[in-house]
């Protein structure tokens, strides 16, 4: 990993504070602060001032941001570096860094900003030493992540994109190294046009990155309760508060157990269990399909229950099922009487109750503020890891599309093919890093097991 | 034993590895003793007549800039020259030449023999010895006499435990009948070496009386002839050209091999060594790719003095009745009459990763190793490492640092970077695919690329550097003045375009930009260009190249520096991996057993992933501090 070029990271716990920052070093980082940041005064920061903002991507506002310049080698990594201080939560962070990948930073590895500062000699080495471990735990993530996160379709797309761009490169190679051979020779025709298909193959994965997979990572809760005690109207009134901002979320899956909705600008994914059929059962009121699916997978449970009712069997047997994950109790129905003992009952579960009343959105409030109250106090454990290895996936994308663009432009220029093909080595490589290989013999074994070549 | 004379460096073997390397210890002042097998066979061309080719002209122009011999043989006995891939690039332009064999052979002797320091002597070397501190002193050979020797340079190629196959018949011999070297071969593994087994094949010649060239398509050379070597002058070099014909093989050809394929070592389980892919048999393309109803087979004189023809493209191991019946199915070799039969040749190799990147042993210090004992293939690849292994000989006598070139300077950089950092376990051929930075590693900048290096090993003179550091400077700032250089929109200029098919332009517009179009270039623009200096045709394209594929230039440039970064990073000798907290078990083993010497070769080396390069940077500016 080169030690001076410029880097970038998000440096706050995702979703766990009011302020994101986006932090970046090396020399591209003033630069790249001059381009993404305009200022109200009007003027760039100096060295150690903090100037107030806008965030800026092209003509559009991305976040009101702080904006701190540190001169090097007096900051942390010994480098320029500047930082985005802007609106916690997702959203604003994840656009800004990747604005700043786009204007020429790399996404940082894990710890790659404390391992600058130690090779600059910022630190001292016992600090050094526990980088060493934390870049060790990390990685070991970062790889599981690659390859577990990265599972079925998307992954194998991103390989036969890769496999073909393989396959061309092959065809062009083998009449660069084996010109005798004429009959292998690949015009600028073939070249534009195998381009293109990869070309379009990436540009629909990049699409589907965006709407699908990303939002995708957002929090994922479940809605359980027996019958009848309003999981579909808490959905109805989660969803309906949020009604403008699912509108504009592309793409966002529509089928009936779950829905999306932002909430301190994380996205949730609400996974509702209701419309199982009414049983003395527990396992079967929970329903042993989807709905458990749903519970496994959720970061955290919101369990209902009808105060007008109290605590019954039915909602024991339910809390049985879902007790080992996080919970939030939401004591719906409170137009209606409570049932004596209701409290002292909650008290025995141990969970913290909001009462509230679906219905007319009373409590409604303070059910939000207490879920996002659990995420960023770390109740709730989403892995910002997961929504960092999704962004660099993306980064790898927009770079082998760049790649591909380029030999586009290449071969409708009718540029030589041995020029064209530094473009779909770049691209190859960029896909590689995706899904977590890089392999440097791939195209001597791909040309003799295509071609017939050779002495 | 009796000791017979002392030298500063001993060469095992007279192939294009070993005069290489004889011819730059000697220039650089040692003392050098030869040995070959047959002094007849002194740069023999075993298989295929020619010299270059893709990448391996690349070689060849880079072993002339550094001050090695190949290039300047090659100019004084080539029959036919082409420069190949004319139209596919400026990175991938290829020289190569046909050899007349026997001349080539005897012109390099020549030169061996009028080298002052140099000795030669027929004989098989049948031992390396070492002291007790792991030092070569000298070898022995087959009459019994210890040679003294400060350092010794072995260039074996595939004479180690060699043997020839040719269908059911296995001959314990060298390449073309010559002796095997098989107490070599025992030393080696005695002395802790892990040998290889590879095999490689040559076709049968053919005698050109017997063959009707009418039905065969002729293939002629370039009419101006481009020397290798940087000071051949071109005009002394033009000649007339001798032809080569294409030929193709055809269902019948299949057929007869098909047929006997149980006959063949290469699928009777005969053959133990690994062959290479870019060089399959005939047989193996035959049952490799079956659908294909025909294969190219060039024919190609083994020089000028003989009808011999090489019959390019049908390497072979079949038994002599198939060989016949085969090569007689091709159209116009109905009649034809063998004059040797095509083998294949099995042979002992190292494992090429115990070597250090200068070539030499890691475990035994003075003695190198260069060509097909690497484990490399073809006469250029061998010949380049012969060259390196000479220079650094001699300097390790002197007790200088190694000469070593990086994979962002040279074909031969990549060659012996690939050899010893991912070890090979086919024969290795060099090909442009592997240089990563490969637009910036042409034949024509070779001079501009490695002269210097030539210079500071002793091989290249002054009066040489200087002439290449002025055309250096010249293109400097001729492609400085010609990217200011704005044209005018005119009449003529717009003629010009339009006659080249290019779009004209209605306003002024930078000399640059209308070079990099594909249709144009520096040079087409010059009546526009009213204060261009005049400049010699070479000079004059690399401008061109400069201006034209600046932006793509500039990218490799770009990721050299990058790739720089992670070279300079040196490792410390004897650097204990197992004691690095945070190495996975594999890249430890890996590691330990590579040893590289700088972490850019070990984030090379395969099992090593790059989160064991982010844990090895930081224990190395660790240690220091520590």
């Amino acid at each position: 990993m080169p030690i001076d070029d410029t880097i970038a990271a998000i440096s706050t716990p995702i979703g766990r504070g009011g302020i994101g920052i986006v932090r970046v070093s090396g020399p591209l980082a003033k630069n790249i602060a001059e381009k993404a940041f305009v200022s109200k005064s009007g003027k760039e920061p100096g060295h150690f001032q903090l100037r107030y903002g806008q965030v800026m991507d092209g003509g559009n506002v991305l976040d009101e941001a702080l904006l701190s310049f540190m001169e090097g080698p007096h900051s942390y990594t010994a480098q320029d570096m500047v930082e985005f201080s802007c609106h916690g939560g997702f959203a604003s962070v994840r656009s800004i860094l990747e604005l700043v990948v786009r204007l020429g930073a790399r996404l940082a590895e894990p710890g790659e900003f404390t391992k600058r500062a130690y090779l600059n000699g910022r630190i001292d080495l016992s600090q050094a030493e526990a980088v060493l471990e934390l870049i060790d735990a990390k990685t070991k993530h970062a790889q599981l992540g690659a390859s577990g996160r990265l599972s079925g379709s998307l992954s194998r797309k991103v390989k036969s994109s890769r496999d073909r761009i393989l396959g061309l490169q092959a065809r062009i190679e083998v009449s660069l190294d084996f010109p005798e051979y004429d009959d292998e020779a690949v015009s600028s025709e073939d070249i534009l046009e195998a381009c293109l298909d990869v070309r379009k193959d990436l540009g629909s994965l990049i699409e589907s990155f965006d709407r699908g997979r990303l939002l995708d990572e957002g929090l994922k809760v479940a809605i359980a309760g027996r019958p009848n005690v309003g999981k579909s109207s808490l959905l109805n009134a989660l969803v309906n508060e949020d009604r403008a901002i699912v509108a504009d979320l592309p793409g966002t899956t529509r089928d009936v157990l779950s829905e999306f909705i932002h909430l301190g600008g994380m996205p949730l994914k609400i996974m509702d269990t209701a419309g199982i059929r009414q049983s003395r059962d527990a396992v079967e009121l929970l329903g042993v399909g989807k709905s458990m699916q749903a519970v496994r997978d959720a970061d955290l449970v919101l369990y209902v229950v009808d105060s007008s009712m109290g605590i019954t069997d039915d909602d024991r047997r339910v809390w049985e099922l879902v007790k080992a994950k996080p919970a939030l109790g939401a004591a719906n129905k409170s137009d209606l009487d409570v049932k004596p003992g209701f409290l002292e009952a909650c008290a025995e579960i141990g969970i913290r109750f909001i009462s509230m009343n679906a219905k007319d959105g009373e409590g409604l409030g303070e059910l939000k503020d207490a879920i996002q109250e659990m995420f960023f106090t770390g109740g709730i454990e989403a892995g910002a890891d997961e929504v960092f290895v999704n962004i660099r996936q993306k980064a790898g994308l927009d770079k082998a599309l760049k790649s591909v663009d380029a030999a586009v432009a290449g071969a409708r220029a009718n540029v030589s093919p041995d020029l064209i093909s530094i473009d779909l080595a770049d691209a190859y490589k960029s896909l590689g890093l995706i899904i977590g290989e890089e392999a440097s013999d791939d195209l001597v074994d791909k040309i003799f097991a295509d071609f017939c070549v050779g002495k | 034993m009796r000791e017979s004379g002392s030298w500063d460096a001993i060469v095992v073997g007279g192939g294009h590895a070993g005069c290489e390397a004889a011819l730059a210890a000697s220039r650089l002042g040692m003392k050098v003793l030869m040995f070959a097998i047959s002094l007849d066979s002194i740069a023999m061309m075993p298989c295929n007549p020619n010299i270059g080719g893709t990448s391996k002209g690349h070689l060849v122009r880079e072993i002339d800039a550094l001050g090695g011999e190949m290039g300047k043989n090659i100019d004084k006995t080539f029959i036919q020259s082409r420069m190949l891939n004319t139209s596919k690039g400026p990175a991938m332009l290829s020289l190569r030449a046909q050899a007349d064999k026997a001349a080539y052979s005897r012109s390099m002797r020549q030169v061996l023999e009028s080298e002052e320091n140099l000795a030669i002597r027929q004989s098989e070397v049948t031992a390396v010895r070492v002291d007790d501190t792991g030092k070569v002193i000298g070898v022995e050979t087959e009459y019994g006499a210890f040679h003294r020797a400060r350092a010794v340079v072995l260039c074996c190629g595939t004479y180690l435990a060699s043997r020839c196959l040719c269908g059911e018949t296995i001959i314990e011999s060298g390449p073309n009948g010559l002796r095997t070297a098989k107490a070599l071969s025992g030393c080696l593994r005695e002395l802790g070496f892990r040998l290889q087994r590879f095999k490689t094949g040559t076709p049968a010649r053919i005698d050109g009386s017997t063959i009707d060239y009418s039905k065969m398509i002729p293939q002629y050379g370039d009419e101006w002839q481009t020397p290798f070597s940087f000071s051949t002058d071109p005009g002394s070099i033009q000649r007339e050209q001798v032809l080569c014909y294409l030929a193709y093989t055809n269902e019948a050809t299949h057929e007869a091999i098909r047929r006997s394929l149980d006959r063949s070592p290469m699928y009777s389980g005969a053959i133990k060594g690994t062959g290479a892919r870019y060089c399959p048999s005939i047989e193996d393309k035959v049952v490799r790719f079956a659908d294909k109803p025909r294969h190219q087979v060039f024919i190609e004189p083994e020089g000028e003095s003989t009808n011999e023809m090489y019959v390019s493209g049908m390497s072979t191991s079949m038994p002599e009745d198939v060989q016949e019946e085969m090569y007689r199915s091709l159209s116009g070799m109905e009649s034809c009459r063998l004059t040797r039969n095509g083998y294949a040749i099995e042979y002992d190799c190292l494992d090429s990763t115990e070597l250090r990147l200068s070539l030499e042993s890691r475990k035994w210090s003075g003695l190198f190793c260069a060509g097909q004992i690497n484990g490399s293939s073809g006469y250029e690849e061998a010949a380049a490492q012969g060259l390196v292994a000479g220079i650094n000989a001699a300097r390790w006598i002197l007790g200088k640092e190694p000469i070593i070139i990086k994979r962002s300077e040279g074909y031969i950089g990549v060659l012996i970077d690939d050899l010893i950092t991912k070890g090979t376990s086919e024969p290795y051929r060099m090909m442009t695919s592997r240089a990563e930075y490969r637009l910036l590693l042409r034949q024509d900048n070779a001079d501009l690329r490695l002269t210097e290096l030539g210079h500071e090993a002793g091989l290249v003179t002054e009066e040489r550097l200087i002439k290449v550091e002025e055309k250096k400077n010249l293109i400097e700032k001729e492609t400085a003045r010609a990217k200011k250089k704005a044209l005018s929109p005119s009449v003529e200029l717009n003629a010009l375009l339009a006659e080249r098919g290019s779009t004209p332009v209605a306003t002024g517009i930078f000399l640059s930009d209308l070079a990099k179009r594909p249709e144009l270039s520096y040079q087409i623009l010059a009546p526009f260009d009213s204060d261009r200096p005049s400049l010699d045709p070479d000079t004059a394209e690399q401008v061109n190249i400069q201006l034209k594929y600046e932006g793509y230039i500039k990218r490799q440039m770009d990721q050299v520096e990058q790739f720089k970064k992670l070279e300079g990073k040196v490792i410390p000798e004897g650097l204990d991996y197992n004691c690095i907290k945070g190495l996975r078990v594999e890249a430890r083993q890996k590691l330990s057993s590579s040893r590289p010497a700088s972490v850019g070769q070990a984030s090379r080396i395969s099992g090593v992933s790059p989160a064991d390069i982010s844990v090895l940077v930081y224990f190395i500016a660790n240690m220091g501090k520590a």
